[in-house]
C-alpha cells in the first residue's frame, strides 16, 4: 500500500493520464455509437456521489452513525471533478441517442452536454465546500449539506431522464430520477459497508465503533433493498396497468426476449430478495464478511440495472468496459489510500 | 428494596453496568431504564433473544399468504375481465399480499408482545417513578452482593 501513496499533485496527474487513456480507449477502440462509455460513467458517477450524499445524509440528520468513516466517505469527492471531466468524451458518442438526428430545444447535443457538464460541476463545488466545513465543524456545514444533497438529486436525475431515459425517446417514466438517485445513495452504503469491514478485518480505528457503522450501514442497506423494490415496482405497476403500447414496448422489449429477462429477475434478486432476507439476523449486520459481501452484490447489481438499461438500446465493446472499470478502479484504490492526503489539502 | 443507580450519560451507565454484572449479580435481579434503545446493554446482560421475533414471522407470513389466496379466491369466485388483465393478475394483488404482510406482522408481533410481557398486568404498566432522560440500574435486594 506504501508504493500507492502519492501527493495531491501526483494523484492529479494519475487522475489526468487515466481520463487521457480513457479518451484514448473511446476514441480507438469503440465506434461513435458505442455505449461502453456510457456504461461506465452511469455507474461511477452513481457511486461517488452516492459516497459523499451518505456522509451528507448523516450530517443533515445530525447523525453520529456516519463519524468513524466520514474521512474515508470523503475520500472520493475529487473523482466528482473527474467524472464530469471525464463525460466530455461521450460528446463523441452523441449518435447512440436517437434524438440527435431531429434535435429539439432541450434534447440538442450542444445543450445536453454543456448542463450535464455544469450539473456534476456544481455538486463537486458544493461537495468541495460541504466537506470543508463539516471537517471544521463550521455551523453552516448543515446548509451546505442540504444544498449539496439538492444537487446531487438533481445530477442524478439528470443521469437518469437525460442520459439513460432519452436513449428510447419518447418513452418516459417519471420514477426513474427516483430510482437513480435512491440507487446512488445506496451505493454510497454498499461502499461505506466494504470500507468498514475492511477497517475491522485490518484492525484500523477502534474497531467497536466501526462495527457500529458496519451494522448501521447494513441496517441502511436493508431498508434502501425495500425502498428500492417499491419504487421498481411502482414504476412497473404503473405501466403495466396503464397498458399504453409506447409505454409497455419498454418492459416488453425487456421481459419478453433474453438474456434481458433473466437479468430483470437477476436484479430484482440481488438488490432487493438477497439484502433484505441476508440483513434480518442481527448477527449478520456486524459480520464484516457478510456485510462486505453483499455490498459487492449490490454493486454488481446496479452494475447490471445500468446494462439491463443500455444494451438493449446500442451495443457495448465488453473490451473497452473492461479497461475503464479497472482503471477507474483503480483511482478508487488511490484516491482511499491516499485519504489523508486528500483530507488535508482539499483540492 | 432495590439498590438504584442514576446516571445522565449513556457511557458511564453502560461502564457500571458492566462492573455490576462482573461483580456476579444475576442478569434476572437487574432492571435497566433507558431513554431510549440502549444494544449494548442487552449485550453486557447477555440477555436470550426474545421469541417476540417469530411472533413477527408467523404474522407476516400468514398475512402474505392470506393476501394472495383473498386476491385470488375472490377474483377467481366473480370473474370480471378489468382493463384487458387477467383474471388472476399477480402485479395488482402484490401491493394487498404486501399490505396484508405488514398489517398481520405489525397485529400479532402486538399480540405476541402481551403475551410474552403477560399483560394487561395494571400493578406492571403504572410506575410511580419517572426517570426522563436518565440512565438507570435498580438491583433487587436479593442480587446485591
Amino acid at each position: 500500500m506504501n508504493k500507492l501513496q502519492f501527493k495531491p499533485v501526483g494523484l492529479m496527474i494519475i487522475s489526468v493520464l487515466i481520463a487521457i487513456v480513457i479518451l484514448l480507449i473511446e476514441v480507438f477502440l469503440t465506434g461513435s455509437k458505442d455505449g461502453s462509455f456510457l456504461l461506465t460513467l452511469s455507474f461511477w458517477i452513481t457511486l461517488v456521489q452516492g459516497t459523499v450524499a451518505v456522509a451528507a445524509a448523516a450530517d443533515v440528520s445530525q447523525g453520529k452513525w456516519a463519524e468513524p468513516l466520514k474521512k474515508e466517505l470523503f475520500a472520493f469527492y475529487p473523482l466528482i471533478l473527474f467524472t464530469a471531466v471525464i463525460y466530455l468524451i461521450l460528446s463523441f458518442h452523441m449518435d447512440i441517442y436517437k434524438w440527435t438526428a431531429k434535435p429539439g430545444r432541450w434534447l440538442n447535443p450542444s445543450f445536453f452536454i454543456i448542463r450535464n457538464f455544469f450539473l456534476i460541476l456544481l455538486t463537486f463545488v458544493l461537495a468541495h465546500f460541504y466537506i470543508r466545513a463539516s471537517l471544521r465543524g463550521s455551523k453552516s456545514k448543515g446548509v451546505l449539506a442540504v444544498l449539496y444533497i439538492f444537487a446531487f438529486v438533481a445530477s442524478q436525475s439528470f443521469v437518469a431522464f437525460d442520459w439513460i431515459m432519452s436513449l428510447e425517446f419518447p418513452w418516459m417514466s417519471t420514477m426513474f430520477g427516483p430510482i437513480f438517485f435512491m440507487e446512488s445513495f445506496y451505493a454510497g452504503l454498499a461502499l461505506g459497508g466494504i470500507i468498514a469491514a475492511y477497517f475491522i478485518v485490518r484492525k484500523i480505528g477502534e474497531t467497536s465503533a466501526i462495527t457500529k457503522v458496519l451494522r448501521d450501514m447494513a441496517t441502511f442497506m436493508f431498508g434502501f433493498a425495500l425502498a428500492w423494490a417499491g419504487l421498481y415496482y411502482g414504476q412497473f405497476l404503473v405501466i403495466w396497468y396503464g397498458n399504453i403500447p409506447w409505454e409497455t414496448s419498454y418492459f416488453g422489449i425487456r421481459m419478453n426476449h433474453g438474456p434481458f429477462n433473466i437479468l430483470l429477475y437477476l436484479i430484482i434478486f440481488i438488490l432487493f430478495i438477497i439484502p433484505f432476507v441476508t440483513f434480518i439476523p442481527k448477527k449478520i449486520k456486524v459480520s464484516p464478511a457478510w456485510v462486505s459481501f453483499i455490498s459487492v452484490l449490490v454493486l454488481i447489481g446496479i452494475l447490471l440495472e445500468r446494462i439491463f438499461y443500455i444494451l438493449p438500446v446500442v451495443p457495448v465493446n465488453v473490451i473497452a468496459v473492461v479497461i475503464e472499470f479497472v482503471v477507474i478502479g483503480f483511482l478508487f484504490v488511490l484516491f482511499f489510500v491516499n485519504r489523508n492526503q486528500i483530507i488535508k489539502s482539499p483540492a | 428494596m432495590s439498590n438504584k443507580f442514576v446516571f445522565e450519560e449513556k457511557e458511564k451507565f453502560l461502564h457500571k453496568l458492566e462492573e455490576v454484572v462482573k461483580s456476579g449479580v444475576s442478569a434476572k435481579d437487574i432492571e435497566i431504564f433507558t431513554p431510549y434503545p440502549v444494544h449494548e446493554a442487552e449485550e453486557v446482560l447477555k440477555l436470550k433473544t426474545s421469541p417476540l421475533r417469530f411472533f413477527t414471522l408467523l404474522g407476516a407470513l400468514s398475512g402474505l399468504i392470506f393476501g394472495f389466496l383473498f386476491t385470488i379466491g375472490t377474483s377467481i369466485d366473480w370473474p370480471l375481465i378489468r382493463g384487458g388483465k387477467p383474471i388472476v393478475a399477480i402485479p395488482a394483488f402484490i401491493i394487498v399480499a404486501f399490505e396484508l404482510t405488514v398489517l398481520f406482522g405489525g397485529v400479532i408481533s402486538f399480540i405476541g408482545f402481551l403475551i410474552l410481557s403477560k399483560l394487561p398486568d395494571v400493578k406492571r404498566i403504572i410506575d410511580p417513578e419517572e426517570y426522563g432522560n436518565q440512565f438507570i440500574i435498580l438491583i433487587a435486594k436479593e442480587g446485591r452482593k
